[in-house]
């Protein structure tokens, strides 16, 4: 440890650290943009200029390491005047276009203005350098030059963190601009981090774009669903719809990032949502379709019920009770794993089932194939599109009395005799554990639409129906009773949320 | 200009190729030796092409926009192909009366542009200009800095030729 002296009090702070990173553990904010904790320095904003005693003039805190006995003043009257030029510098040719741009109510230029800058402009608007106001870099990142700093945030992201090297600042001085190679444009599969890094409005979300005014917007910390990492996710929403997914800083499973795959794959919670129950097409009450469920099980027949690796662990372990408590008979498989896609070194894993390792641990074996050929009687599907997956297991089917909880219009829902809808990952809490064996909670980011229901919530009303009672109805009590029996599953604390969003 | 319609590629000589290995030892990363690539392909080329932005951050071992970052940094570096023939055409009175419509007219079907355009390959430009006080000896144009008079389809073909040669 190494003690300095922040703004008249002695602090203890870890050796050879970075003294913007220090003073941010003191709880002491030194103001920046090109600084990033997760990127290598490179001190070209100046922004977090500070005095330290003994050295005559002013230095950044972002490329400065922490000596014992250092004595630094962050807020002294040079700083201040300083930091409010620099602003002037960064806000020279801004186009002021708040109005219209996304960043507007998370953008470092207008929290630092209202902090360090308050300045009046000496430069008129005809008098700023003009610059593109929408350059596609690639598929899902469009950049508006006038507004960038220069910071090169995400140029050093695609140098060091993707390795890609697609974006630079080509040309000088007033003309300095972000862009790519003539013809190359920016597809790497991590590309949107650089809008997250962006502390100003230049790097834009196309698919984000214009959709909605961030101050209007609420959060939900979750998982996401994409594959076995479990990225810890924020989702975001408005009027009750998903508007976009952003990273949520965790070091020990994603760090900063994720990836862009993950990230865009949220329309499906929004649209082809099945939303009330079905009886071979025709719509019924829910009460109606649990009271029909149950009766299909009721007739002593072989039931086959069938989990998926998407499903939540709470809704896996209720499902599991149900099978062991309410239908002893019955045979418990899971099926629907979804492809595996590759491993590419950063953050994406091959197994794409975000929960495969709950459900082994909540003792659902595998086997899919083998129990559809043998099964005769009614098969329930949770979560399972095995017609669209799988259509050549689709065809085991035939014959059967097929009951599909599902959340969206799939193919199999369209030929299943009962449709039951339920909830998606985004309109509940649950957990899911990655492949490490970690296991992450997530709260419901939007209410359900419809009819759409937790699945241990219909199956309690199901166990109901046949003279059981499950004890499933509650979620609380569901996960307590989870987290008592299987011990594997204990839930992990998300940590390391310092320096989230910053600038 | 989309990557995969450029099907030229750009390589250095094999006497660049010795003075680029000899080079090699000189620099503690391989991205060192971008400007004096830079430097040779101007000086090879008069320019510095994508292609060789390409070429250069292969041997580099970096991203071709690296090296156009580099390349835009520094204004010395020229990164359009220079104009080779800058033909003028005067369409002025004089040299109208004299026909330097149908001068004009048969350059742009020869060259296939049009007045204000160069040509793909970069190599020629051609324009309507005001009077380039030769109006004794319409129609006439001017290519660089040479005059050329009393122009005929005929004597264009000629020069065209003797053009497309250098």
């Amino acid at each position: 440890m190494a003690k300095i002296t922040l703004n008249g009090i002695e602090r203890e702070v870890e050796e050879n650290s970075y003294l913007i990173r220090a003073a941010a553990r003191c709880g002491v904010h030194i103001p920046h943009y090109c600084y990033h904790p997760a990127l290598k320095v490179e001190g070209n904003c100046r922004m977090c200029s500070v005095e330290i005693e003994g050295v005559p003039k002013l230095q950044t805190a972002c490329t400065t390491i922490v000596r014992d006995g250092m004595v630094v003043n962050t807020e002294s009257e040079k700083v201040v005047k300083v930091r409010s030029e620099v602003m002037e510098f960064l806000l020279r040719n801004h186009p002021i276009d708040c109005p219209i741009c996304d960043q507007a109510g998370e953008c470092g230029l207008q929290d630092y203005y209202m902090e360090h800058g308050l300045h009046d402009s000496r430069v008129t608007v005809a008098e700023k350098v003009k610059k593109k106001k929408r350059v596609d870099l690639g598929p899902n990142v469009v950049l508006d030059s006038e507004r960038c700093i220069l910071c090169a945030r995400c140029v050093r992201f695609c140098k060091d963190v993707t390795g890609t090297a697609e974006l630079v600042i080509a040309n000088r001085g007033s003309h300095a601009e972000i862009t790519t190679f003539p013809g190359r444009p920016l597809t790497n599969d991590y590309a949107m981090n650089t809008v997250d890094l962006c502390p100003v409005g230049a790097l834009t979300s196309r698919k984000f774009r214009f959709k909605c005014r961030v101050w209007f917007m609420e959060r939900a910390e979750s998982i996401c669903p994409g594959c076995e990492r479990g990225c810890n996710i924020y989702l975001d929403r408005f009027q009750n719809e998903i508007q976009r997914m952003k990273p949520r800083v965790n070091p020990r499973v994603n760090g900063y990032w994720i990836c862009d795959a993950g990230r865009l794959d949220i329309d499906w919670i929004n649209t082809n949502r099945l939303l009330r129950a079905e009886e071979g097409g025709r719509p019924i009450a829910p009460e109606e379709s649990d009271r029909e469920a149950a009766s299909a099980l009721s007739k002593g027949d072989e039931v086959l019920l069938v989990a998926s690796p998407s499903m939540s662990n709470e809704n896996l372990f209720a499902l599991k009770k149900f099978s062991e408590k309410v239908l002893p008979g019955s045979e418990l498989v899971g099926g629907s794993f979804r492809e595996p896609w590759e491993d590419d070194g950063i953050l994406r894993l091959p197994d794409r089932n975000p929960n495969r390792k709950g459900m082994e641990a909540i003792g659902i074996p595998t086997g899919i194939e083998k129990a559809l050929a043998t099964s005769r009687g009614t098969v329930l599907l949770f979560e399972n599109d095995l017609l669209g997956d799988q259509p050549h297991l689709g065809a085991k089917l035939e014959g059967k009395k097929v009951i599909a909880f599902a959340s969206n219009r799939t193919a199999t829902v369209a030929a299943a005799d009962l449709a039951v809808p339920v909830t998606s990952y985004a309109e509940m809490a649950g957990s899911f554990t990655n492949h490490a064996g970690r296991t992450q909670p997530f709260e419901p980011a939007i209410r359900p639409e419809g009819e759409a229901r937790p699945v241990h919530e219909i199956l309690h009303r199901i166990a109901a129906f046949l003279g059981s009672d499950l004890n499933a109805a509650s979620f609380d009590a569901l996960r307590s009773e989870m987290l008592e029996k299987v011990s594997a599953l204990s839930m992990a604390v998300p940590d390391g949320r310092e320096a989230e969003h910053v600038g | 200009m989309a990557a995969t319609e450029r099907k030229k590629t750009f390589r250095f000589s094999e006497k660049r190729e010795k003075e680029i290995a000899a080079l090699r030892g000189r620099y503690e990363y391989p991205q060192g030796l971008i400007m004096p690539l830079l430097w040779m392909a101007q000086y090879d080329e008069g320019w510095v092409s994508p292609e060789a932005m390409e070429t250069i951050a292969e041997i580099c071992e970096t991203s071709p926009a690296w090296v156009y970052s580099l390349a835009t940094f520094y204004t010395m570096f020229e990164l359009e192909r220079p104009i080779r023939y800058q033909i003028q055409v005067c369409h002025n009175l004089s040299c109208s009366l004299n026909g330097s419509e149908s001068i004009l007219a048969h350059l742009e079907k020869k060259l296939g542009i049009r007045a204000g355009e160069a040509t793909e390959d970069g190599r020629f430009r051609l324009s309507a200009v005001e009077c380039l006080a030769s109006c004794g000896s319409g129609p006439m144009m001017q290519v660089n800095t040479e005059y050329y008079e009393q122009l005929t389809p005929e004597k264009i073909d000629a020069l065209l030729e003797e053009f497309g040669r250098d």
